[in-house]
């Protein structure tokens, strides 16, 4: 990503980088891959203004494979779509014979990318992930990226007004046969906005309704 | 064993009280009667789990019986019995020592010295089990373990795909917060470990009260986790962020 300015970064360039786009490109539709690149852009951009330390080619493939969880490969699966795309990234770094310590960096940033307060304080993989995906789902830290950074990123990989209705779609479509797996986290929201039938659990009515209670009061 | 260990805790419970060291939460804990005010001792052993006989785990406990009243030690103790004794059911490796420390300190963050923090009270918990695990010597492998273990206890889904030990420690205090997996543990085993650590009347209003007196100056750490259904519970102002509405509504939609 050349920008005229002096944050620019650019999408990592060798074999790993290339193949992870090819997979991605061929797997995902282009809602999801052109939202992955934009994480990226967004999370080494404030990675670079931060001084944070990070391996561009790891964050890359971490942005490129964090919503690989949503595609219709795992309609059958029962476990948080998150987890599922940190599977898969370790599948493909691991078939790369890439470090297992660098392995787990992308595994728990695919992981917690959706998980508020707690990436931040981990590696710098992990958090700028996160606050990527935060950037380009909801405009978290807007502010922090100059007009120049906004238009260059969005001129290579365009998001278009509707995108927050058309990602929402594809949250709902990930995740609906899977309700469980939102328990206790944001995702929920998605299916409650989709589906006026959803019912969200209350974390509350489970302790208050907990084997422990009824039993002392049995 | 079950009948040994509960006398040894009252024992140790009378000498705590005769020291003057029994720590109360609150009005609740203080009202508790003495045989309830059992206190784990290194070396106590509940359905063939023991409670690690180290140094490291006897400043844990005392840490924590110290700092955190005795309504949420209890809470930590049991969560440690469960885990552990998941861990060996299911045959899992795991050290346990650090799993020991770790259900002493995941709720931590919880006490009154993290009044002023803004961060997620699992992160305040994590922080400190690192720091207590580094000064005494332990590998920053393993602290980081912890650490990990502690600050993902409330995340659901994500711990039980990581090492055993965060799998654990998620599993023990799901089983002791709302009965997760409550039928995977034998009748004997559940017995033996309220003999010796009961829950206490009115634990589920209780628990939620200690979460939101130490969560309600950092509402906004609870957004997005199960932790602001607490906070709605307790508080009827509280607002519950929509991550639809706040995508829809975002920079990106406004322009600015």
């Amino acid at each position: 990503m050349q920008t005229n300015g002096k944050p620019s970064v650019k999408i990592p360039d060798s074999k790993l980088a290339r193949e992870v786009t090819e997979l991605i490109r061929d797997t995902e539709d282009e809602l999801l891959f052109m939202h992955s690149a934009r994480v990226y852009l967004w999370g080494a951009l404030l990675g670079e203004r931060k001084g944070v330390t990070f391996d561009p080619e790891l964050l890359y493939v971490a942005a490129m494979f964090h919503d690989i969880g949503l595609t219709s490969i795992y309609h059958e699966s029962q476990l948080r779509f998150e987890v599922d795309g940190a599977n898969a990234a370790r599948d493909f770094l691991r078939s790369h014979r890439i470090a297992e310590a660098d392995i787990d960096k992308v595994w728990n940033a695919v992981a917690l990318h959706t998980t508020p307060g707690i990436p931040e304080h981990m590696h710098g993989e992990i958090a700028l992930l996160q606050a990527g995906a935060g950037m380009d789902v909801a405009g978290r830290g807007f502010e922090e990226f100059t007009d120049e950074e906004r238009d260059a990123v969005i001129a290579a990989y365009p998001r278009d007004p509707g995108f927050a209705n058309r990602i929402i779609d594809a949250f709902y479509h990930g995740m609906k046969h899977r309700p469980g797996s939102t328990f206790g986290t944001f995702n929920d929201d998605f299916l409650a906005y989709k589906d006026p039938e959803f019912v969200r659990t209350n974390v509350c009515s489970i302790i208050l309704n907990s084997n422990w209670e009824r039993r002392t009061t049995r | 064993m079950k009948s040994r260990s509960t006398v040894a805790a009252i024992c140790a419970a009378v000498a705590l009280a005769v020291g003057g060291m029994v720590p109360t939460l609150d009005a609740h804990a203080q009202a508790q009667p003495t045989f309830n005010q059992s206190t784990a001792n290194a070396g106590d052993e509940v359905s063939g789990v023991k409670i690690p006989d180290s140094k490291l785990a006897r400043d844990a406990a005392q840490l924590i019986r110290d700092s955190e009243g005795d309504f949420l030690f209890q809470h930590s103790t049991r969560v440690y019995y469960w885990a552990a004794l998941a861990g060996k059911r299911k045959g899992l490796a795991f050290d346990p020592e650090l799993l020991y420390v770790a259900s002493m300190f995941h709720d931590f963050g919880l006490t009154a010295g993290y009044g002023q923090s803004h961060l997620r009270y699992e992160v305040d918990g994590a922080n400190a089990a690192r720091d207590f695990l580094r000064s005494h010597g332990v590998s920053e492998a393993n602290s980081q373990m912890v650490w990990l273990a502690i600050a993902l206890h409330t995340t659901n889904g994500i711990s039980a795909n990581l090492f055993p030990m965060a799998a654990l420690v998620a599993e023990g205090a799901n089983m002791d917060l709302v009965g997760a997996g409550y039928d995977d543990f034998t009748v004997a085993q559940r017995s033996a470990v309220e003999a010796a650590h009961p829950h206490p009347p009115q634990f589920a209003e209780d628990f939620m009260q200690a979460l939101y007196d130490s969560l309600k100056h950092r509402p906004e750490t609870t957004q997005g986790t199960g932790l602001a259904d607490v906070m709605a519970y307790k508080d009827p102002g509280f607002v519950r962020r929509d991550f639809s509405k706040l995508m829809r509504n975002s920079h990106w939609a406004t322009g600015k």
